[in-house]
């Protein structure tokens, strides 16, 4: 209970009006709530739930697709230099000359015709132990000159195993005597001829590229029970989930699986002449990270903080052993951006700047982003920037993305906090 | 007076329409302002504080829902308080006269009644910031000098003196404003 004086003073002054109101108090309001209007025209409020969600699973898809693609690198030089010195008699023809093939199909695969610009034909392996002279040859083509009638037998059930087997032999040039070559481990009793049709992408010679319908002919071109079948029939139990997966997946392409080695880098190191890297399959890299917002002015502001880089690549022997090089990096990133537009909620932006990854190797990477943020709270903002990356040369020894690809598109994903307003 | 605001401005209020926000600034804004200046001396510094106050009225208003009779008023009566306590603390303007000395002996009855509304309003104007702040809360927000300390960041005892020290003020202010108009 108060006083009784200030109760009176209390209901003296109760509803107490001025006569006069600060100027221009009306349009001061209204110039703020026009600029606050002017800010929230793409949305409303009850959507705003939604549409974040919409954005957050166009992130996450986004990022579980370009995960999950795969890019088929070219073959390192180094590569290309020890499978010519291993092998000598490996000769890298221009399909365009003439081949000596007895016939070839009129119709190739599209796709293969697309792609293809330069055939290696790389030579059957004989086992050391086989005796040809006892064991029938496998009849892949009809240009070796020494075959006889059990080519043709083989040449029907290999038939009925591969129906596609005559578009496999456009892809197959007739090994000759200069094409063989011994089998260092012999664990088939069978003397195998096996052809192998590598065909390769691009331009320049030392690269080699086994992507696409390619596969296709390469399984077709392995006999079942050769050395990669062996292998996998060996080691059933051995092999992890993504092991398992993997052959699978193989094995959906058309690829006799291989037995997965993992943990195994790819090195220069790692190049061996008795078992030489022959393919490269890098994953795209997603990068995710924690970053802090600077303004610097009312439309420019760095960012800066922390990300981090997965790089998985799948490198496959020419054994057939496949083996799985994944990386981390944590990055140091930096850009200057430029507000598009900003509201309470959302912030479009475009933004320019470069990036240091550390790991085992340091990259250093060049971007321009557009970019999206949504405010989640008190200045917590969750960000995605599909950026264009261009990766500065790297003396690394590591092949990876960042490697093989200069120009790449990345998908910057992560939370940020931003400073001031 | 007391202010009526039908169901109906409220609601287009409540909708964004500009011209309902503008009836209820117009119904409002002299209540408001006699408040503000109740606690803050300079006039440049009561605009600011009411426009912030307005725009987070209508900012806020679609979410408010009326609980009675006056609750909107006294929504935005308590919006525009916390602002101008908010104002004050951030100018650091609340300095406070901390004395042991035994306090003016001031007759309970303040003669409040001999005196227009105006007249005290101005006078409150001529307290000091400290002794109007708590004049304010004890006064016209019923706060106890606990919840005034408190508020403040005081002790209780200064709470207590600096509103003894208000009323003989105001007192001899209003005296004064007598004997001046006599």
């Amino acid at each position: 209970m108060k006083e009784l004086w200030a109760e009176k003073l209390k209901e003296k002054l109760q509803g107490h009006e001025v006569e006069q109101i600060p100027e221009d108090l009306w349009a001061g309001i209204e110039k703020e709530l026009n600029a606050a209007e002017q800010t929230v025209p793409f949305y409303k409020k009850k959507y705003t739930w939604s549409a974040a969600a919409v954005v957050l699973l166009l992130i996450l898809g986004g990022s579980a697709a370009l995960y999950l693609q795969k890019d088929t690198s070219k073959l390192v030089a180094e590569t290309t230099e020890i499978l010519q010195q291993e092998t000598p008699e490996l000769e890298i023809v221009q399909k365009d000359e003439p081949v000596p093939v007895k016939a070839l199909p009129t119709q190739a695969p599209a796709k293969a015709t697309k792609k293809t610009q330069l055939t290696l034909v790389q030579s059957k392996y004989e086992e050391e132990t086989a005796a040809p002279e006892t064991e029938p040859q496998e009849p892949l083509t009809e240009a070796e000159p020494d075959e006889t009638e059990s080519q043709e037998k083989e040449n029907a059930v290999t038939e009925e195993t591969a129906p596609s087997k005559k578009q496999e032999e456009s892809h197959v040039f007739p090994p000759t005597d200069n094409y063989r070559k011994q089998q260092p481990t012999g664990k088939s009793r069978n003397s195998k001829k096996i052809t192998l049709a590598f065909t390769a992408s691009g331009i320049n010679p030392p690269t080699i590229d086994l992507r696409g319908g390619d596969f296709d002919n390469l399984q077709e071109s392995i006999n079942p029970g050769d050395q990669w079948s062996d292998q996998m029939a060996g080691n059933p139990g051995d092999k992890d989930k993504d092991k398992d997966k993997d052959k699978d997946k193989n094995q959906n392409q058309g690829i006799s699986a291989p037995i997965l080695d993992k943990n195994q880098p790819l090195t220069r190191a790692g190049l061996s002449k008795e078992d030489p890297v022959v393919e490269e399959n890098h994953r795209r890299p997603i990068t995710i990270g924690l970053q802090v917002g600077i303004p610097v002015s009312a439309k420019w502001w760095l960012t800066t903080g922390l990300s981090y880089t997965n790089m998985k690549s799948e490198i496959r022997h020419r054994s057939g052993k496949t083996s799985m090089q994944e990386l981390h990096f944590v990055g140091i990133p930096a850009s200057l951006n430029y507000s598009l537009y900003k509201d309470e909620k959302w912030h479009i932006y475009a933004g320019a700047g470069g990036r240091m990854d550390m790991g085992k190797t340091v990259y250093f990477s060049l971007s321009a982003t557009p970019g999206i943020q949504y405010q989640l709270r008190n200045g917590l903002s969750l960000y995605a920037e599909p950026a264009l990356q261009y990766n500065l040369p790297s003396s690394g020894k590591y092949h990876t993305y960042f490697t093989t690809h200069k120009w790449m598109g990345d998908l910057h994903i992560g939370l940020r906090w931003s400073l001031g307003k | 007076m007391k202010i009526i605001i039908s169901h109906t401005l409220l609601a287009e209020a409540k909708k964004g329409n500009r011209k309902a926000m503008q009836e209820l600034y117009a119904l409002t804004v002299r209540c408001l302002t006699s408040l503000c200046q109740r606690y803050i001396a300079q006039d440049e510094d009561v605009k600011d504080v009411l426009q912030d106050s307005y725009i987070k009225i209508f900012r806020g208003l679609k979410d408010f829902t009326p609980t009675g009779e006056g609750a909107l008023v006294s929504w935005m009566v308590q919006i525009v308080t916390n602002e101008s306590l908010m104002f004050l603390r951030n100018q650091k303007r609340l300095q406070y006269i901390e004395t042991t000395d035994t306090l003016p002996d001031v007759e309970d009855e303040l003669p409040v009644e001999r005196f227009s509304p105006e007249e005290i309003h101005r006078a409150i104007r001529q307290l000091p910031t400290g002794y109007r702040t708590v004049l304010n809360l004890y006064v016209f927000e019923e706060k106890s000098h606990k919840e005034i300390a408190q508020l403040l960041g005081i002790k209780e005892n200064t709470s207590a003196s600096q509103l003894n020290r208000a009323k003989a003020l105001l007192k001899k202010i209003l005296q004064e404003q007598e004997g001046g108009t006599e």
